[in-house]
């Protein structure tokens, strides 16, 4: 364990190298090449999508990290702790990464790569700096490594949160937690109803990979869709269109019946207890569309997994920015210009929103995340 | 609903074609019935969009999840005619299905479950031993299903006998007194898969003990799951009961509180029958289109006697195999089946989980 932190200045030669290492070993593993969600690491970790977060933190060059970060990081996708870890490498620090046993297996040859990376001549100190270990859920080293470390990253779950939030950091430590998210969409209805039948597919497509890629479990993908259509047109038609070539490109989607089962209950659920829902269209199982005509005081209790989308239609964005509670992370556009909504949002004043992105880039893993940058928050500034 | 009538029935008479003729406006009609009387029902079959005018055969009859009798209560009759509100038995923490039962539909159970067991047991009473403890009473307030079915299955008892004390202990000298009363005579043995296995089988080779019970029926439900987990298969399970009890007739049953009453026998070829009081319908879980003979899913289960609470059309989460209809060696008409057990549960994917279960 890294007893002594040696920080590092941001974007440093060391880091930038081994990084550029693991995506080729990434590429060239003979396990990890076929998946999806390894494949997508290795991409991220190209070059200049790399060097590109320079832009996000003008400053960078009067930075240095913090010291050690201890990690903890989530059960069920094998790769954000490799995320986790790499952003706090760039921005300078050493660090301890909890890999939960549950996953310690998925995760096990990105860890072998790492590791033999590190006991390499030319990355032997990060090595000495920097180590994952798993360990069952066991509050005593959480407090041990909380004692001496400099920050602490959580990826959520509310209730670990506030479980490990028991352990107090030393005074000067920061934290980053990434608590339970909420996620939407906006679709201006002008631009779908332009669009042809091919260029509907390839937005649908999108959708489908910030969707169902992770069982619309993920805190980004998102739940409500709003369908900005300032002129009262005819927007059944486009919806059905729309949601058409959703079903459409999630033919290729695994439903297996415990997700048929989970969400064929969870849609006689709403049909049951949702006062505020009109309809629910059902596409094959594969898509489940419920149609409100009206809005909850708090939205995000609307969802659903496994492709369950609600819907509800707007005049302006001065009907979306007051719903945006603390917990609305994501916003998916489609046709719209973001520096416009974000004006709208920060005009609103609104509590949430935090993140303007494309659909198709919901699950992009950004340093800016949730509100924060991750490289100024893990890092310091000599002014 | 004129359910009483079928009753007279011979339970495996009808062929697939003549029962689905009877059951189609039959439950076109039950759905009617509690789409007006059981107000959460009615409001979800609305946002659902279903249409009775479109129901042209007995797959377009709405199936509701199985799931939702653990979350709400739901009831097609008032609070006034509510009779016994049947509980499922789930493990300990674990959400319960509620089932309201009114005087009619609980009589309609018993009704149905003494036709179809005696098919195959023969209409005499049996001395009966219960492979459980008499505790399973003691709650007055709850009524669970292992209470219902053993009450049930005792209405084939000449007497009762309860073959474990207080303590889920195996009682070796009641169990031997029952097998000297009936020695040579047939008796029937009752029980829930596991606890048989468990605290019969298991329990008296621990203590080195063993009756001949070659007289003996055993009928035995309540799912494979438990058996699954120790990696006994049916097959094992009859020849341990034939090697150790000398038992050759050994039938399961599936079933479940939600419909009680019309459990589905295996016959002699091991095959899980649906008598004419019910039917099943195996499900693709990526559209719910009908699988044919063969190709495993998702169990449907319709029963007509699902009178006071809307669980006439059910979709389980178990899995099966339609093996045949109006064609089993054993004579019986109608659909048979294998059931595989539960839904398997997956990996779900998603974020912000850093302990999981």
């Amino acid at each position: 364990m890294p007893l002594h932190p040696h920080p590092l200045p941001l974007f440093s030669p060391i880091v930038l190298g081994f990084l550029q290492a693991l995506s080729e070993e990434i590429r060239n593993n003979s396990v990890l090449q076929g998946e999806p969600l390894f494949a997508a690491f290795a991409f991220w970790l190209r070059r200049k999508h790399i060097e590109a977060f320079q832009a996000t933190i003008p400053d960078w060059q009067n930075r240095l990290g913090r010291g050690l970060m201890f990690h903890i990081t989530p059960t069920n996708i094998p790769v954000i702790f490799a995320y986790s870890l790499t952003i706090s490498l760039l921005a300078g620090n050493n660090n301890i990464v909890r890999v939960s046993p549950r996953i310690r297996r998925a995760a096990a040859p990105l860890c072998q790569i790492i590791e033999n990376i590190w006991s390499q001549q030319d990355f032997r100190v990060l090595g000495e700096n920097n180590t994952i270990i798993t360990y069952e859920k066991n509050p005593a080293i959480h407090a041990q490594m909380t004692s001496v470390c400099d920050g602490r990253i959580i990826w959520g779950g509310n209730a670990s949160i506030c479980e490990i939030r028991n352990e107090v950091l030393p005074p000067q430590a920061v934290e980053l937690v990434f608590a339970d998210r909420y996620s939407l969409a906006v679709f201006d209805a002008e631009t779908l109803c332009q669009c042809t039948d091919s260029e509907m597919a390839v937005w649908a497509h999108r959708f489908y990979n910030d969707t169902y890629d992770m069982d619309q479990n993920a805190c980004s993908s998102p739940q409500l869709i709003f369908w900005l259509a300032p002129r009262h047109n005819d927007i059944a038609s486009v919806q059905q269109r729309w949601w058409q070539a959703v079903a459409q490109a999630a033919t290729v989607y695994n439903l297996s019946p415990v997700k048929a089962s989970g969400k064929y209950a969870q849609m006689w659920t709403y049909a049951m207890t949702c006062p505020t829902l009109k309809r629910i269209e059902q596409f094959d199982n594969l898509v489940y569309v419920y149609t409100l005509d009206a809005l909850p005081k708090d939205i995000t209790g609307l969802s659903g997994k496994f492709g369950q989308f609600f819907q509800f239609t707007i005049a302006g964005l001065q009907d979306f920015t007051p719903i945006l509670n603390k917990k609305v992370q994501t916003i998916s556009t489609l046709g719209l210009d973001r520096d416009k909504l974000r004006s709208a949002i920060i005009a609103s004043g609104a509590l949430g929103g935090d993140r303007i992105v494309a659909v198709g880039q919901a699950m992009e893993i950004n340093v800016l995340w949730d509100g924060v940058n991750m490289l100024e928050r893990l890092s310091r500034v000599i002014s | 609903m004129d359910y009483s009538k079928w009753l007279s029935c011979e339970p495996y008479e009808w062929k697939q074609k003549e029962k689905e003729t009877v059951y189609l406006p039959y439950f076109t009609r039950l759905t009617e019935l509690h789409r007006r009387r059981c107000g959460l029902y009615g409001r979800a079959l609305a946002k659902l969009g279903y249409e009775p005018l479109h129901t042209n055969c007995l797959q377009d009859i709405p199936m509701l999840p199985i799931l939702l009798f653990k979350h709400m209560e739901l009831k097609s009759i008032m609070d006034d005619e509510i009779f016994k509100i049947l509980v499922s038995s789930g493990t300990s923490g674990q959400a319960v299905s509620q089932i309201f039962l009114d005087a009619a539909t609980a009589r309609n159970q018993q009704l149905t479950l003494f036709k179809i067991v005696k098919n195959f047991l023969g209409a005499s009473r049996l001395p009966m031993m219960i492979i459980d403890s008499p505790s399973v009473f003691k709650d007055r307030e709850k009524f669970t299903a292992r209470g219902a079915a053993i009450l049930g299955f005792s209405m084939f008892a000449k007497h009762r006998c309860y073959a474990l004390d207080d303590t889920m202990k195996v009682d070796v000298g009641r169990i031997g007194r029952f097998a000297e009363e009936n020695r040579g005579k047939p008796v029937l043995i009752f029980g829930f898969t596991f606890m048989i296995w468990k605290y019969f089988c298991r329990a008296l080779q621990e203590q080195h003990v063993s009756f001949d019970f070659s007289n003996a029926y055993v009928l035995h439900g309540g799912g494979w799951k438990k058996m699954q987990d120790c990696a006994v298969s049916p097959d094992a399970y009859k020849r341990r009961l034939k090697d150790q009890f000398g038992i050759d007739r050994v039938h399961n049953y599936y079933g479940m509180a939600e419909q009680t009453g019309c459990i589905y026998m295996e016959c002699e070829y091991g095959h899980f029958h649906a008598s004419i009081f019910s039917d099943i319908i195996i499900r693709n879980a990526r559209d719910f289109s009908v699988c044919p003979v063969g190709l495993p899913g998702i169990i449907q289960v319709l029963s007509p006697i699902a009178v006071s609470y809307p669980g006439h059309s059910i979709l389980t989460e178990d899995m099966g195999t339609l093996l045949g209809i109006d064609d089993c060696p054993c004579g019986r008409k109608g659909k048979y089946f294998s059931v595989a057990g539960r839904i398997p549960a997956a990996e779900i994917r998603g974020c912000s989980d850093i302990y999981g279960e």
